[in-house]
């Protein structure tokens, strides 16, 4: 057995033995909690008005990390398609206990948590507070999904390490001359509108 | 499989919409307090107004992650039935094949709730300030502030105009 198996079984086996850590991982595990943190903080981050220069900032790391989810997503659907790596509750049936949906998806990487890593990543430089919430939300999102048995530790630590990657590419990409002034016109139509 | 005839999902959008609208109203109030954003503030007072943003916000996760302990959303079946404090925690995971919205629909019901909840309040800082008579006359040229900087001295109708017509003046 791997040592990634042996680490994701370990911790799918620590559930079960308690009710408020199982709701509290099976709530952090859903679709419906981190993702909508990462989107709150995209939001929050629009309207954070704090100076010129700063709001510039963070109005740009809007538009890095909305296309950094475009561009994870897209990789992770590559990935998944190429390596297509069966959910540890089908490939170590026996060892793990499911506590979530059955996902039908492959595994690796989580896609999930690529996005969660990529938004921290992404918001960081503009807002180290916020940047630092959702990283360890992110983290726990990870936990979570190991321990809710739908993904394998190496699943997690490659999509965390893709979305660092992705975001940091990303903000780089961003920042070529005609990219950046498509989209400080962008920034300079929603002036007018007095949302930028 | 008609998207919009299961019952799951019906009650899966309903509910998300609240939770993302309450959330995201929740969080504009508190993020228009720390930039004094006054212009879409429901409160003068931006401690009381972050307060108010905080309640909003926690109370939207609280209702998308407890309703099915008070509302019938637990699927038995045959029907629906409410969650116990045992599996309250997993009626929220359900599959986007088998009731749960993927992430498309997530991400326009996301961006609706942000619309939504922007207009709101737009509209009710809007009323609020009208109502106390309080709203600032709008004299083009004299705030030199641009773009969403109007909307700490202006409500929001006042800071379109205001910008629009600089942009004209700017433009002759």
């Amino acid at each position: 057995m791997m040592l990634d198996e042996k680490i994701t079984i370990f911790i799918n086996n620590l559930n079960g033995k308690n009710l408020f850590w199982d709701s509290f991982f099976q709530i952090f595990a859903s679709d419906y909690l981190v993702p909508v943190i990462c989107a709150l903080s995209i939001f929050s981050l629009w309207f954070l008005v704090l100076d010129s220069k700063k709001l510039l900032l963070n109005q740009k790391s809007v538009f890095y990390s909305i296309s950094a989810i475009i561009v994870t997503n897209i990789l992770v659907w590559l990935v998944n398609n190429l390596v297509s790596r069966p959910r540890p509750f089908i490939g170590n049936s026996d060892e793990i206990q499911l506590m979530f949906y059955a996902p039908t998806d492959p595994s690796f990487p989580a896609n999930p948590v690529a996005i969660g890593f990529t938004v921290a990543a992404s918001i960081f430089p503009a807002n180290k507070y916020l940047g630092y919430i959702l990283l360890v939300a992110s983290l726990i999102f990870s936990f979570s999904r190991i321990y809710v048995g739908v993904f394998y530790f190496i699943d997690v630590f490659s999509a965390a390490i893709l979305g660092f990657i992705v975001a940091l590419l990303v903000r780089k990409i961003m920042r070529i001359k005609i990219i950046n002034l498509i989209l400080m016109k962008q920034i300079k139509i929603l002036r007018l509108l007095a949302l930028s | 499989m008609n998207y919009f005839n299961s019952d799951i999902r019906e009650i899966f959008i309903n509910h998300y919409v609240i939770y993302v609208y309450l959330s995201c109203f929740g969080t504009l109030q508190i993020v228009s307090a720390i930039s004094n954003l006054r212009g879409i503030m429901i409160l003068s007072n931006p401690k009381s107004n972050k307060i108010l943003g905080i309640v909003f916000l926690v109370s939207g996760f609280i209702f998308f992650f407890s309703a099915p302990l008070f509302i019938n959303s637990l699927s038995t079946g045959s029907g629906f039935s409410r969650a116990t404090m045992e599996n309250f925690a997993s009626v929220r995971n359900v599959n986007d094949i088998d009731g749960g919205l993927h992430g498309t629909a997530q991400f326009l019901l996301f961006f609706l709730g942000c619309i939504l909840s922007f207009f709101t309040s737009v509209i009710i800082s809007g009323i609020l300030r009208f109502l106390n008579k309080k709203s600032e006359t709008l004299i083009v040229g004299k705030k030199k502030s641009r773009g969403i900087f109007t909307l700490k001295n202006y409500n929001y109708y006042s800071s379109l105009r205001l910008n629009l017509k600089g942009r004209f003046l700017d433009d002759a």
